[in-house]
This record gives structure tokens, sequence and C-alpha cells, in this order.
């Protein structure tokens, strides 16, 4: 996702072209990123759109082209930061969630010749989704930036606009959470 | 299992990998061009009802300022400040010195 600075300043001077030119070049990407983030195929698209509606308004705030894709970043985390609020207030009920879960799992398992691997792999799937379930929204983001989209600590630094050493701490708080729930899905097993 | 890593960051990996292709559906476009512009609008219209607004409450304050200022100014006590407190004190001191009896009149 390498955008050209000067299509960024066009953008932000009104250009259409120009942030037409940045969506196309960012949408999959983002729409990888929000998956990940928030774990439910249905609400991407909306999500993505709420990403670009806000970039489109908020150009004007970018301090320099150069740390656009750390403030897209930024944007997309909070956005699925709030779709991830908005949805637990709801109470959608993780259980419902996973039992979504399940029914993909088994159409995929019903429709495909499913390998070893495959089968490993969906499973672990499976199991990362609930655990990242049992973390807060805040811990869910930060791990999948962190270990799904494999950013380093000076990319986060730029997203969360905090030191280094402060992320370290919540970075391994957030791992300590995910442990935990993983030695009690261990034990109950 | 003590840390974080090993299976349980190849697991991380795996997901992600799983998520890797998403693309979105053909009116991705059409959809985000009309989320923009029913945002714009709602903001138009706060702009407009805000200038409005402003226009109004300055007339008003021109409006009241040209009715109620003749109106104060007739009804301003002519003269300077100390005068017409002496004037109303002079009046008060003779209207209460009249209410009362000779032998108690107050002391000078």
């Amino acid at each position: 996702m390498l955008i050209d600075p000067a299509v960024v300043v066009k953008a932000r001077a009104g250009d259409t072209a120009a942030f037409n030119q940045i969506v196309q070049a960012c949408r999959k990407p983002i729409l990888g990123t929000i998956r990940r983030l928030i774990g439910n195929a249905d609400d991407v698209e909306d999500v993505a759109q709420e990403v670009f509606v806000r970039v489109y308004y908020s150009l004007d705030q970018l301090r320099s082209e150069d740390g656009f894709e750390a403030w897209l970043y930024r944007l997309t985390v909070n956005s699925a930061y709030d779709y991830l609020r908005r949805k637990k207030r709801r109470q959608e009920s993780r259980m419902s969630d996973l039992a979504e879960e399940q029914v993909t799992l088994a159409e995929a398992a019903a429709g495909a010749k499913f390998s070893a691997d495959e089968g490993r792999k969906a499973k672990a799937r499976e199991l990362v989704e609930s655990l990242l379930s049992e973390v807060s929204e805040q811990d869910r983001i930060l791990l999948v930036l962190k270990e799904v989209e494999g950013l380093s600590l000076k990319e986060l630094e730029r997203i969360y606009e905090v030191k280094e050493n402060a992320l370290k701490v919540r970075l391994f708080r957030a791992r300590q959470r995910v442990l935990k729930a993983f030695a009690e899905k261990d034990k109950a097993k | 299992m003590n840390e974080f890593s090993g299976e349980l960051q190849q697991m991380f990996k795996d997901y992600g990998d799983f998520h890797s292709e998403v693309d979105s559906s053909p009116d991705f476009m059409p959809r985000l061009w009309a989320n923009i512009e029913s945002r714009r609008s709602p903001l138009f219209a706060m702009q407009r009802m805000a200038r409005f607004l402003v226009a109004g409450a300055m007339a008003a304050a021109l409006i009241m300022g040209a009715v109620l200022t003749p109106l104060m100014e007739s009804k301003r006590p002519a003269g300077h400040y100390a005068d017409v407190v002496a004037r109303n004190d002079t009046k008060v001191d003779q209207e209460y010195a009249s209410t009362l009896p000779l032998d108690e009149a107050p002391r000078q």
C-alpha cells in the first residue's frame, strides 16, 4: 500500500480523482485489516466505508503526507474500535458468533476437500477468534495489529501516538490475558 | 505455555493468512460517494442554519437598540448623578419630617 505523497496532496486540495486513486489503492489491504480486526465478514464493507468517509472529511487534518499510511491505519483502528464497541452495546452474544463461525467451518468442510493442513488452519482460526473474543476491544486490536498484521513497535508507535515503552506494557498485558484465556481453554478440554 | 510464542504465534499468523483475501462489492465506490454526500448535506444545512441564526441575532440586536435607546433616553433623569441624589434625598427628608410630631423631631 504505497501512496504517492503528491496524490495525497491533490486529494487534500479537493481533487476527487486523487481521492478515488487513494481508495482504489488502499481498499483491499484496508478491507483485510478490518476483517482481521473485527472478525465479522458481514460488516467489513460498512466499516471500510466509514474509514474512507473519515479519510475524505479529515484529510485536511493530516499533518504530513509522508505519515499518510500510519494515519490511515489510525482511522481504520478507530473505526474498527467504534464498531466493536457498538457491537458490544448491542449485546450480540458470543454464542451466536461462535455458532456463525462453526457454520462457516462446517460449510467449508462440507464443500471442499479438506486437507490436513487446511483443517489445522481452520482450527487455529477458530481458536484465535475465540481467544480474541475473550479480551477487550483494545487488546484485540493491539494483538491483531502486532501478531496478525505483523506491525513493528515503531509502526504501532506512529499509529497509537504513544511511546514505545507504553506500547510494550500494553502488549505484554494483552498477551498475558490471551495466554490466560488459552490456558483456561486448554484446561477445559 | 508461559510465553506468547511458538504455537500461539503460528496460530495468529494462520489467522491472518486465512483472511488475507478480502475484496469489496462492485458498488463500493458509488456507495462511498453516496455516504460522503449524505454527510455533506446535513453539514451544509447546519452551516446554513448557523449563518441564518447569526444574521437573525444581529438584526434583532439592531432593532432592539433602535427601539429601546430613545425610550431609555426619555426615562433618564436630567442632571448629574450627585444632583439627582441630593434632590431625591431632600424630597424624602421633607416627606419624612412632615410625618413626625414636633416634640419628637430628630436631634441635630
